[in-house]
Order: C-alpha cells, then structure tokens, then sequence
C-alpha cells in the first residue's frame, strides 16, 4: 500500500494540506499523482484561497499594480476568515464598495449610495419621465450629494414613503451599512434642493503621497499638483432612527409595506426582521438586536429545527432578499463564504409573521451562489446566480420543485444582479448585470426572442430550451466591471458599474427594440 | 470494546444504532487484526473528545497540518505501509479525526520534499517519459521559482491574473511581462 495506489479520494484529503508547490512537486512523482493534482489538487488549493467564490475578485486593468493586487488578495483571505468588519479592507474587495442606487418613480430621482454618502441624480427617462432634458439641460442632469450618514459605508439601500406625521414630501431612506447597523433617514425636498454638486475631486491617491490635503512643505520635495485644497465636508444628515452597530455587515435590506416591517439580511447567515407595526416601536425607534422584544424578531430563535438562516460556521451569507408581492413572504438569496464547491446554495421564502420568521420553502437553486432575485409577479421569483444561470420559479408549486425557466448566460459570465419591470405595470423584459464588462443581458419574458443568440443547451437539461434573449448592452465599454446593481422599467435600465452609475434609455423604441441613445448619469 | 469507544466509528454507531443492543461480534471484513488494534487504542485515547461535526469540512482549522498533539504525532509514528492501512482502515470504519490525521501525516512527509524525494519515500516508480515530464516542468515553471512567502503570494496572484487575462481574451502579455520582470 502506498500514496500511488490509495483510492482517490483519500488522495484528495492529503491534496488539500499541500501548499501550491508542494502539489507541483507530488505531481512530477507519478503519472496518477499528476492526474490527481491536476483534477483535484490545484482547484481546492483555490478554492481554499477563496480567490472565485465572490465577485470580490479584483478587476485587473491593463496597468494593474501587482501590491495593489496582492493587498486585495490578502484583504479577501481577511474577509473571507471572517473578520470583523472594519473599514478599507472589507471595502476593497466587497461588491458594495461600489455604488448602490434606488429608482425613486414617483419622484423621479435615482439615490445614490457611495461610502457613507447620499446623492441623487434625477432620473428622467421611462414611463412618465420626461424625455425633453436629453442633451438639453445638461446641469440638470448632474449628480448632487445630498449629505453623509454619520456610519460606515452604505451597502443597501431601501426608499420608503414618509409615515403620517412626518411632511408628506421627503422620501425615507433606509440604510444598511458596513457596521451592521441600520439607519432610517428622512431626505425632505429641501435638503435635496439644497444638494450639492461634488467638486471634483482631483487629489492624488498615490500610496507614496503622504502630503495629500495637507498644506504643502515649501522646498524642492514637494511634486507640483500634490496638494490642492479639501473640498468642503458633506452635509451631515441625521437619522431619524438608528440601530446599533451588529458583529456582523447588513448587505441587503427588502421591505414588506403592507406589514411596515423591514428585514435585513447579513454576513452571519442571520435575517433580521425589524418592525414598525408592533406597538413597542412608536417612533420607528428599532429595537436592540440583542433584546428579547418584539420588535427585533431573529430568526435563529423562531426557526425551530433546520434553521436555514443560521448554519454552523457562519457559511451562508444572505446575500439577497426580495419581497413577494401582496404578501408577507420574502425570498432569501444566499452565498456561502468559504467555497464554491458543487453544492448547491438554496433560495428560501419565509413568512414574516407576528409570531416570528417561518420557513415556507426552499427552492432548487444555483450551482454555487445566488447574487440576485426578482419578483416580477406574486407567482413568479427569477434568481441569478454565479453559474451564469437565470432560473424562474413558479411559487405555487412545492418545495424542491424545478425551475420553470432556465435561461443560461451566453457568454457563461457569473451574473451578479437582477431586475425586471413589474408585469403589473405591463412590463416584460427581465434585465440581468453580468460580472464582466459591464454587460446586462435582456430577456423578453414572453419568450419571444429577439434573437436567437441565446438558444443553447442549457446545463443539467436533457431539451434545447429556448433562451429569450433580446439583446446585450455593455454599458460602459471602456470597462471591464461587473454590473454591481440594476434597474429596469418599460423605459430604460439603470446600472451601477465601478465608480459609476448609467442609464441606458430606450428612447422612441418599443421597449424591446433598439437602444438608442446611452448617456451617464453619473461619474464619480 | 466499550461503547463509547465504538462509538468513535460511525460504521459501527451506526451499526449498533441498528441492530441494537448485542454480544455478537460485528465483522470488520477489511480491516486486519494489527490495524484494528491500533484504531482501538487511537479511539480509547480520545474517548471523551467530541464528536465531529458531519458538515465542518468547510471549517479552515481542518486544512491546518500543522495542529497534530503529541500523543497523536507519537501514535502515527508508523511504517508506511501500516499508516497507508490506517488511513483506509479509519475511512472504512469512518473515523473522521483519525482519517484527518492519517491523511495530515502524509501531507506533511510530502511537504518541502523534492519529486524524486517523494518517489524514494512512497516506493514510487517514475512511469513517465522524459519529454512528458519536461513538458510538466515547462506548464509549472511559475512554481518552481524561488519562492518565499511574499513571492509565494505573488505566484498566486500571478495564476489568478493569468487565468483572467484568459477569460478577458487579452491574451497573456501581462502575465509575460510580469513573468520577465521577476
């Protein structure tokens, strides 16, 4: 007996404590070694070192700094052993480090979240907006900040109406941040008449330049263009309500209206569900995390047995949440944290309910992670996930049942966000971000197809299943960046890229025709 | 063998679990009498350790090589062909902290060893040609360098690169170029 005839796989658990070399070196000692090494070996040291199970990896660009990419490697290993959230590290290789927007319709406004800071644009295009200001009122269209959440960085946002004894014309915005918390924050119309454009911002963010914004040495060390002054210091805004900072980062935040509740979803596998409704909150005063009281109903304590929202070891991260319309049911999109690995991550529905959060289904879902969900009709929850599929799910049919729909990424592209017009409002198009070069992918719903492009043979189906793709938009082209957030209606799609946030409008088309024109909304 | 002790194979919990409660002897057709009575004493050793978690493989502890206690690393101070026995022994009657240990072990007499190192430990026999081992030698040569820890990082980072340029369709001429510039 020796390591060139045991069975495979107890080779394999010797592999994983090999380090990349000492696999290299196994590998040239035999010919089943090698195979070994080369089927299982190098891909679990990877999947080891978390470098693909998030869409954290860095983007290069064609002048990549190679200590700028070894210190998001080492800031992804930090992240990934589970870290408190604290500050840059996390920032630098998480996907909300990059701009997160909400299409306010009824005002016409996209609210744009970016560290701890608040902006909008106005947003008009679509069904009821006015095309008039296209190239005409250039100013107007020019990205305001309108204050900063005194908090970390903003991961979510959520758009609220105000309630009854507040002025009926602000917009509530409710925040989840880096720390955990959750900020709700009423915007009146005077703060965003008031906004201000950014000035911009031209200091240098060299490592090296440790004079930056500071008052120049007067002498020949000082590089010409190294100091210009600070532009002044945002608005503060101040919460109306606050909760206090949790052990682990809210990533995703989804409303039920009908119940005034907001639930939160978190990197510790932990769906929290805080209430407005419930008498004890007055105020919209949330409830401490840790207190027993209605308000803050957590989920590992009514979820009795296989509570999916808490698995050992904290491998679940809740990723996503959508609400299902007309009801109090909320899909649950999860992420493991340490690996990609062949298993799958389930999508769940649980009822939020006074008496606590119950498990409703769980979903057969993606081959590894779930970045995105939509609920375009109250029967209907469309997932995207890192296996590059687009999966539909009617609700009405039992746990574990099948996709009703498979759409599968032309191009296999890891999908990280999803939006789709509401079928109430007469829409049809499904628009998904891909996690490269800023593509968004349109499906007609209908299944009518465009084109055929999207027409392959769809993973793990035994029949040709129609993909109805409509077409591609690379909304920037000059960037290779995943498409971190999404938004689309009959009129248009709204999409956060790197540094930036987009719109691409269908002007004089019928919503499934041409893209005629694209313009920035904003460019930070 | 008491119950506690068997109770550190799941095989044989799960064995009891189902035929309950009995003197008879269970057969163990795949293990010799040598190896079991070293799995014994492995298992009354850690009689009182806590049982192991089934889903934990994603735990990082257990990637750790480096975590064996001293009574451990004296008990599998064995011969190669009994630890390998020991290994498929503790994977039959699954005991998983033995397996880890076992499969630990070996991972640690191949670390820092040279190719032709691990064949003379492991009794291995080259079986491949001279051009195909050339040919792994040119695939890996990215590993082969020099390596301490930082540039350990860098090789990593190189891969990861690599692989994207393949995916960006840009070809490789960042990689060559940081390839050239080492």
């Amino acid at each position: 007996m020796s390591i060139n005839t045991i069975p495979h796989e107890l080779l394999a658990r010797v592999l994983i404590h090999l380090n990349l070399r000492d696999l290299y070196h196994l590998s040239l000692a035999s010919k089943r070694l090698h195979g070994a090494v080369s089927t299982d070996g190098i891909s679990h040291f990877f999947r080891r070192n978390a470098f693909f199970h998030t869409p954290g990896t860095p983007t290069p660009t064609p002048h990549v700094s190679w200590q700028l990419l070894a210190s998001c490697v080492c800031a992804e290993r930090n992240w990934t052993a589970g870290t408190p959230t604290s500050g840059a590290k996390l920032m630098s290789s998480d996907r909300r480090f990059l701009p997160v927007f909400r299409v306010d319709r009824g005002n016409d406004r996209i609210l744009v979240g970016c560290g701890n800071r608040i902006g909008f644009v106005p947003y008009t295009h679509g069904v009821g907006g006015s095309t008039s200001t296209h190239n005409s009122h250039k100013d107007t269209n020019e990205f305001k900040y309108i204050g900063q959440i005194p908090s970390s960085d903003i991961t979510d946002i959520l758009l609220a109406p105000p309630a009854e004894d507040e002025p009926s014309s602000g917009t509530v915005v409710y925040t989840t941040h880096l720390d955990g918390s959750l900020h709700r924050t009423l915007i009146s119309d005077r703060e965003f008449s008031h906004a201000a454009v950014p000035a911009p911002d031209t200091r240098s963010y060299s490592y090296t330049n440790s004079n930056r914004g500071r008052a120049p040495h007067r002498g020949r060390f000082n590089s010409p263009g190294a100091y210009t002054p600070r532009p002044p210091p945002p608005r503060r805004l101040h919460p109306t309500s606050s909760t206090r900072p949790s052990p682990a980062t809210a990533i995703s935040i989804t409303s039920i209206p009908s119940t005034s509740t907001i639930a939160t979803g978190s990197y510790d596998g932990t769906l929290r569900v805080h209430s407005s409704a419930l008498g004890t909150l007055g105020d919209f005063h949330f409830g401490s995390y840790t207190s027993a009281t209605l308000d803050t109903l957590r989920t590992s304590a009514s979820l009795s047995s296989s509570s999916i929202l808490t698995v050992p070891g904290t491998s679940r991260r809740i990723w996503s949440l959508a609400t299902i319309p007309h009801s109090t049911h909320i899909a649950v999109g999860t992420v493991a944290s340490q690996s990609m690995g062949p298993h799958r991550d389930s999508v769940h529905v649980v009822a939020v309910e006074p008496a606590g959060v119950r498990l409703v289904k769980t979903l057969w879902a993606h081959r590894g992670a779930t970045y995105a969900l939509t609920t375009p009709s109250p029967h209907t929850l469309t997932t995207a996930g890192y296996d590059g599929l687009v999966l539909t799910f009617d609700l009405r049919l039992p746990s574990q049942s099948r996709p009703v729909h498979q759409w599968d990424d032309i191009d296999d592209l890891p999908l990280f966000s999803l939006a789709s017009d509401p079928e109430a409002q007469g829409g049809w198009c499904t628009a998904v971000g891909a996690g490269a070069h800023c593509v968004v992918r349109v499906y007609d719903r209908r299944g009518v197809a465009g084109t055929s492009a999207g027409t392959r043979k769809a993973r793990g189906f035994r029949t040709w299943h129609k993909a109805p793709l409509a077409y591609s938009i690379f909304a920037q082209k000059a960037l290779n960046s995943p498409v971190y957030s999404l938004h689309k209606d009959v009129g248009g799609v709204v999409v956060g890229v790197q540094g930036e946030v987009r719109s691409v409008g269908f002007w004089e088309s019928d919503g499934v025709g041409n893209v005629r024109d694209v313009r920035d909304v904003a460019v930070y | 063998v008491d119950k506690e002790v068997a109770d550190r194979s799941v095989l044989l919990k799960n064995m009891l679990e189902d035929v309950g409660e009995s003197d008879k002897p269970i057969p163990l057709p795949n293990v010799t009498g040598k190896v079991l009575k070293k799995v014994i004493t492995y298992c009354e050793h850690h009689r009182n350790d806590p049982l192991p978690q089934p889903d934990d493989d994603l735990d990082d502890t257990k990637r750790r090589s480096d975590d064996i206690d001293d009574w451990d690393a004296d008990f599998i101070k064995v011969d190669n062909d009994q630890l390998f026995e020991l290994i498929l022994a503790a994977n039959y009657m699954d005991i998983k902290p033995l397996l880890d240990l076992g499969c630990k072990t070996v991972a640690n007499m191949i670390k820092g060893k040279t190719p032709e190192q691990i064949r003379e430990m492991f009794n291995i026999e080259n079986d491949f040609t001279p051009e195909e081992e050339e040919q792994i030698r040119k695939e890996n040569e990215y590993v082969s360098l020099p390596l301490d820890d930082s540039m350990m990082l860098g090789g990593i980072a190189c891969l990861l690169y690599y692989s994207l340029c393949i995916a960006n369709q840009s070809g490789c001429q960042h990689y060559h170029r940081w390839a050239s510039e080492s």
